[in-house]
């Protein structure tokens, strides 16, 4: 049974016979693993309060027959402050869900799991928590491969002149006012200030998101088109979308 | 697989149980075949009595025999102080101290938004309005020191809090017999903040 070293970020927990629990774990070099820590359960456990959903930690795992076993796990950050406002909570369970629906066993990927850790960063401590969300799914859609064409006319290749344009999110792009766009696919008409914010996101680093500044207009559509976005890649429907709305309109 | 209809429909019904794989099931199908007939009967009439008789109490959402649960029941208790904890099994564990004199509140879950299980699911309508009508003083918030247990002391926190009522939560740190050595630095941090004068 080989042993090996990895960091990695807590996704998902299930409880498993008495005192075990599953994590699905995601790290940089391995992608998805799903392991067991044994006895997690009793308080006098060794992991203690190490593996929590949203933390970042260090770990040694043997590899089983199924399961990885965590042998040993080291907390790097736990990312406590998201646990003490409900609609950071929020915020960074939609992020994690939609990393956990997308990563696979084996698959490196680097660049999403910066993305990971930078985003409940963001989350944890920015009062912003619609533009995060809005930078944190337009830089995941990028780590998956999805560059969206925000400012080109995905037929004629002419930069957009018309206030407003059509975006067809199976097609990750928009049509300008003269050319014909497909009949029968579904679209958003978003206006061309929230393709420039969009394309902005893209270009600003983590922290320089101070200086972006958009309307409740761009932020409504930017969340529309970039949430459909997402599900049309996922394939599923995201489950915590509900309680996120509920929570970030309530408080 | 047996070609016996009975042992594969037992099988098939042991799988649904939780924690029980089929090889268990097939173990346990055995088990219970080579019974005699009067224990496997009396496994099934516990079955049966268990389901037939026990329900959830209307007061608390307790595992109880009548309309209300025993702790309900018993008028040496009060509703000044309810305890709320997520599963009928947390009970049983709170129990075992043996000197909380006040009565329980059962959610029947928790608030985990990435598993789409929020607030309408859980019995908290029925904890505000068993609050306003009972008076009660204090509400102790026990669920687990987890990203689930904080998101449901949260959400509760925001609504219980405007009504003026007490509010606390079970207070966490080191376990007792724990090494510091050991600890991890959230767990350390959260005993130091929740230091008491000695």
């Amino acid at each position: 049974m080989s042993l090996y070293k990895t960091d990695a970020v807590v996704l998902k927990t299930h409880n498993l016979s008495e005192a075990d629990r599953i994590f699905i774990l995601f790290s940089p070099l391995y992608g998805r693993i799903d392991a067991v820590a044994r006895g997690i359960r009793k308080p006098s456990s060794k992991f203690g309060g190490t593996l929590e959903i949203f933390s970042h930690v260090y770990l040694m795992l043997s590899e089983g027959k199924n399961l990885a076993v965590i042998t040993q796990a080291e907390l790097c950050n736990s990312h406590y402050s998201l646990r003490e406002d409900l609609r950071r909570l929020a915020c960074a369970s939609y992020f994690i869900e939609i990393v956990t629906d997308s990563i696979l066993p084996g698959q490196e990927n680097i660049e999403l799991f910066s993305l990971v850790l930078s985003g409940l960063s963001l989350l944890e401590y920015h009062d912003n928590l619609d533009l995060i969300l809005r930078y944190t799914e337009i830089h995941f859609l990028k780590s998956l491969g999805v560059n969206p064409i925000l400012e080109r006319c995905l037929r004629c290749g002419n930069l957009f002149t018309s206030s407003y344009v059509k975006f067809f999110t199976t097609l990750g792009g928009a049509f300008c006012e003269k050319c014909i766009f497909p009949q029968g696919k579904e679209y958003f008409t978003v206006s061309l200030k929230t393709l420039n914010f969009l394309h902005s996101l893209l270009k600003v680093l983590p922290g320089d998101l101070e200086k972006i500044s958009f309307s409740t207009g761009i932020n409504n559509e930017s969340r529309c088109l970039l949430r459909s976005l997402i599900i049309c890649n996922l394939g599923k429907d995201i489950k915590s979308l509900k309680m996120l709305d509920s929570f970030m309109e309530a408080l | 697989m047996y070609q016996i209809s009975s042992m594969e429909k037992l099988i098939n019904e042991l799988t649904k149980l939780p924690t029980i794989g089929p090889k268990t099931a097939q173990r346990l199908a055995f088990y219970l075949f080579k019974l005699s007939k009067s224990e496997a009967l009396k496994l099934a009439e516990a079955i049966i009595e268990m389901k037939e008789k026990i329900t959830y109490c209307k007061k608390c959402f307790n595992i109880s025999e009548g309309d209300k649960c025993f702790i309900c029941n018993d008028e040496k208790r009060s509703d000044l102080s309810i305890c709320v904890v997520a599963e009928c099994q947390d009970v049983i564990a709170m129990e075992k101290i043996g000197t909380f004199r006040g009565r329980y509140h059962v959610l029947h879950g928790v608030i985990s938004p990435i598993d789409g299980i929020g607030p309408a699911e859980l019995k908290i309508k029925e904890l505000i309005t068993r609050i306003k009508e009972c008076g009660t003083k204090e509400v102790i918030l026990a669920t687990n020191y987890d990203i689930k247990g904080d998101a449901t002391a949260l959400y509760l926190a925001r609504e219980v809090k405007p009504l003026g009522i007490k509010l606390t939560r079970l207070s966490y740190g080191l376990p007792m017999g724990a090494d510091i050595e050991y600890a991890d630095k959230t767990t350390l941090l959260k005993a130091l903040e929740g230091r008491r004068e000695f």
